[in-house]
């Protein structure tokens, strides 16, 4: 499982004008029975943020919440590994986080802290990711993941700061 | 005059407690409280049969 993924293509990169983020990476893929769009966020301090969704649900406000039985998980949660590494070579100094979405279907909605994405997520970033290239922080009452790049100098000095500048994008994670 | 397709009423969401769950307790100072994980914790939870695509 988790062994290889789908191709994929970069579709563009966009300057945003809001103050969230700096960038926005736009990739797109064909998976085993529908398409994917895969979003990658960037933020200060080389922070990017990797989420997807089926194209058939890209204007649906619940389009990172929704689930399919398609059996194709893990090659779509593989190829947005491979999207990472592919930033992380381009940017070596990368650092990487994720909010595991909280799953809604048939009318009923898991709650948003410990969700089942955050626990898959943060096995796999455990997996796959080494402790001695990045440091992993969790909190799991948001579902939240941060993987800040050891290649950075003063990484310890940069954790704080990187959680301080999601805390003023995102005050709704302050609770 | 009536239009015959009414408005399609929102789906009820009902929010399912998950006994995984951490206590929800606001930090008094308001942060967000993460937790780095040490290298015992991250040992323990990973499973070794997996190769690093990052080492």
């Amino acid at each position: 499982m988790f062994d290889s993924g789908h191709k994929y293509h970069r579709i563009n990169i966009t300057k945003v004008s809001e103050k969230l983020f700096l960038r926005q990476h736009l990739y797109n893929f064909r998976a085993s029975k529908r398409r994917y769009i895969a979003v990658v966020e960037e933020y200060e301090f080389q922070v990017f943020i990797v989420k997807f969704f089926p194209v058939s649900h890209k204007l649906s406000d619940k389009k990172y919440n929704v689930i399919f039985n398609d059996f194709d998980a893990p090659r779509v949660i593989r190829t947005c590994i491979n999207i990472m590494l592919d930033i992380l070579a381009e940017k070596p100094l990368a650092s990487f986080g994720f909010i595991g979405a909280n799953t809604i279907s048939n009318g009923e909605s898991e709650g948003e802290t410990n969700t089942q994405r955050f626990r898959i997520y943060t096995k796999l970033m455990l997996n796959f990711l080494a402790k001695t290239s990045f440091s992993h922080l969790e909190e799991p009452s948001i579902s939240a993941y941060l993987m800040v790049n050891k290649k950075n100098k003063k990484f310890v000095e940069l954790i704080p700061k990187i959680v301080e500048m999601f805390q003023k994008v995102y005050p709704d994670l302050i609770f | 005059m009536e239009t015959l397709v009414e408005k399609r009423k929102p789906l009820a969401t009902k929010k399912l407690k998950n006994p995984n769950d951490p206590p929800r307790k606001p930090r008094p100072d308001g942060k967000i409280n993460y937790h780095v994980l040490t290298d015992a914790e991250i040992d323990s939870r990973r499973n070794p049969a997996y190769k690093y695509l990052v080492e």
